[in-house]
């Protein structure tokens, strides 16, 4: 890939080189030539004008030419001229172009010659003309020079090029060797993003931050699977001790008793974490089967309250309900245990005496309670499976942790929406906010 | 021989205690890593059972903080599997780790070779004149012959040999032999000596009257 994104860069580069060295080297040799033929045009121009002025009419088409001295050199040495009357030929200087038609107009180039036309005297005409041999040399000349330079620049240019996009690529190639060598055992490897500058700096942090979330999600994966594993083992572990404990001599029918009850604890405990853990992992692929009908929220809630309604009286707590009628679609058992447990968690995460309170209003039920708050560090987790304020994970409270995370799948397959706001030391409250009838609420904020 | 264990699950304690009790041993439960800390670190125990998810304290909190002024051996009991966990543990002054569920046989095995090797007997079977003490499978023996014992009985000879030419004194006993569910008088102690007498010979025990008991190896 590395190898391709170089050639790729090169080539580019290289044509655009070529193209510039082209365009400003056709451009000079065009404007060198045409300045060098216009030279000649005018020097050529000039000794016809001055053929013409030394023309002295003696009779009908007859002329006396009288050339001065520089003017025969200049025909000895390089030029010649040919003019005509209005019959034919009169004079040249130069036999080999006696049989020269005349001709009118731009200057012309033959072979190695070019020549211009001027009008002379009582309709003659003059054609003066001269070898462009030494000419067309320098042109030449000029020609291989631009090409030379032009592969010199190309060279250098090339060179420079491959220097330069190896520099760029080797940060790349170094941040892609860091970013291959960042495994599930070494997640905490970064980029450096000090010796990577400007935009490749701008990819490294990019990486990072994405190498930063992925072993983030790794660790959240990693703590459910070790408190998962642990929930599971504890109530098994009760089981297996205190089975090999009870079959370790004989037993009174009590002490029997006593050990299949505990069991049957530990049993339940797990059944009720695996179907927690069974829904919560259908509702991650979308396959909550929810028994829609229509129903009124109040009374889910009120029948929800009702039923916990011996807990709280058990803690000393005082419990309030004031619900108004809010009908919606929903699934009646699931959006009871919903409730249940935000109720559950206000009654056990509370303080002597405290209260709790449920109102359902406009379709937002609030639950708030007078217990400790959540602490700063914890309120990002709050809905993580098995996350626990209370790191003890002791089942005193009850339930694994799965509570607020069942209750948020619950309430989002039935389109709502759940919060809370929970000062330290000031009580929890939750809300749930649904849409009635799956249509979509006023959008009052909170 | 006498075992904390610091569990914040009260129905794996209570079975645990009990199964300990059983084997003979004295044995007190902490439901958290605040009161297993006091325990520990005001009671002379001889092994420490641990879990480390636990209220206010965690295990490894607990064992760091131990480890400033204690060195009873200490078994982590935990459903922490991961290698991470066990370093963890035994770099904050574990002795042993073993994860749940577990076996019981094999808890209680890795206990008595974790207290065996603390009192520098890293061997089973301890000979103290004729006497030979299987602390394994709990056994004394006299002259080869087995020599049945109540289990206080056990706790108070085996506490004397892995002691062996040292004196011990009745807190000692009080320390090693009596849990907190024990509500016993201080002659009892006089009363199994004697029974010891009688079944291993008068000269296993030397009194020391006034500070308490020696067995010369």
């Amino acid at each position: 890939m590395v190898r391709s994104i170089r050639w790729t860069l090169l080539l580019g580069h290289s044509l655009l080189l070529v193209g510039v060295i082209s365009a400003f080297g056709g451009l000079l040799y065009l404007r060198v030539s045409e300045s060098t033929m216009s030279a000649v045009d005018g020097e050529l121009t000039d000794q016809a004008s001055a053929l013409a002025a030394s023309m002295e009419k003696v009779g009908d088409d007859r002329f006396e030419l009288t050339l001065s001295e520089a003017q025969v050199r200049y025909f000895n040495a390089t030029g010649f001229f040919v003019i005509w009357s209005r019959r034919g030929v009169v004079d040249f200087s130069d036999p080999r172009h006696a049989d020269l038609p005349p001709y009118k107009g731009a200057p012309r180039v033959r072979g190695d010659f070019r020549d211009v036309t001027v009008d002379g005297p009582a309709e003659s005409r003059i054609v003066v003309g001269r070898s462009i041999r030494h000419e067309r040399e320098r042109l030449n000349g000029l020609l291989s020079l631009i090409l030379g330079i032009g592969a010199a620049v190309l060279a250098v240019g090339w060179i420079g090029g491959w220097l330069l996009i190896g520099r760029i690529l080797n940060p790349i190639r170094r941040i892609s060797s860091t970013a291959a060598s960042i495994s599930e055992s070494n997640l905490a490897t970064r980029i450096d993003t000090a010796v990577t500058e400007d935009e490749l700096g701008d990819l490294a942090r990019t990486l990072n931050s994405a190498f930063d979330r992925l072993e983030a999600a790794m660790r959240r994966q990693g703590r459910f699977t070790a408190d998962a594993s642990h929930e599971l083992r504890t109530p098994l572990t009760v089981l297996t001790t205190q089975m090999e404990l009870a079959l370790r001599r004989e037993r009174t029918p009590a002490e029997y008793r006593e050990v299949l009850e505990i069991c049957l604890k530990a049993v339940r405990r797990m059944t009720s974490m695996t179907e927690g853990l069974l829904f919560l992992a259908r509702a991650d692929g979308r396959a909550v089967d929810l028994r829609r009908e229509s129903l009124d929220l109040k009374e889910v809630v009120e029948e929800a309250v009702g039923l916990v309604r011996p807990l709280a009286a058990r803690r000393g707590l005082h419990l309030s309900v004031v619900a108004e009628s809010h009908r919606m679609e929903g699934d009646r058992e699931r959006l009871g245990e919903a409730v249940t447990n935000l109720v559950t968690n206000a009654i056990q995460y509370n303080r002597p005496e405290g209260r709790v309170e449920v109102t359902l209003k406009g379709g937002v039920l609030v639950v708030s309670d007078t217990g400790p708050g959540i602490p700063e560090e914890d309120r990002s987790h709050v809905f993580e499976r098995f996350y626990r304020a209370d790191k003890s994970r002791s089942n005193n409270a009850g339930g694994a942790g799965l509570g607020l995370a069942i209750t948020k799948s619950i309430v989002e397959a039935h389109g709502g929406e759940i919060g809370f706001a929970a000062r330290a030391g000031e009580g929890t409250t939750f809300r749930i906010r649904f849409r009635s009838n799956g249509a979509p609420e006023d959008g009052r904020p909170e | 021989m006498r075992i904390l264990v610091v569990e914040d699950e009260p129905d794996l304690a209570g079975a645990l205690q009990r199964a300990l009790q059983e084997e003979g041993m004295a044995c007190d439960v902490a439901g958290d890593g605040e009161s297993g800390l006091f325990n520990a670190e005001n009671w002379e125990y001889d092994a420490i059972i641990l879990d480390l998810m636990l209220p206010r304290l965690d295990g490894w909190g607990l064992l760091r903080r131990l480890r400033k002024r204690k060195p009873t051996p200490v078994l982590i009991l935990t459903a922490r599997d991961q290698t991470p966990d066990k370093v963890r543990g035994f770099d904050s002054g574990a002795d042993d780790y073993l994860t749940k569920p577990f076996e019981l046989d094999e808890l209680l095995a890795r206990l008595k070779a974790l207290v065996r090797r603390s009192a520098g007997h890293p061997a089973p079977v301890i000979r103290a004149g004729s006497v030979e003490i299987d602390t394994a499978a709990r056994t004394v023996r006299r002259d080869g012959k087995e020599v049945p014992l109540a289990p206080k009985e056990y706790a108070l000879v085996e506490l004397l040999v892995l002691h062996r030419g040292r004196l011990v004194t009745r807190t000692m006993i009080y320390d090693h032999i009596y849990d907190e569910t024990d509500d016993s008088l201080s002659n009892v102690v006089d009363v199994y000596v004697s029974n010891i007498r009688k079944k291993l010979g008068p000269r296993f025990v030397e009194t020391r009257r006034g500070q308490g008991y020696i067995v010369h190896g």
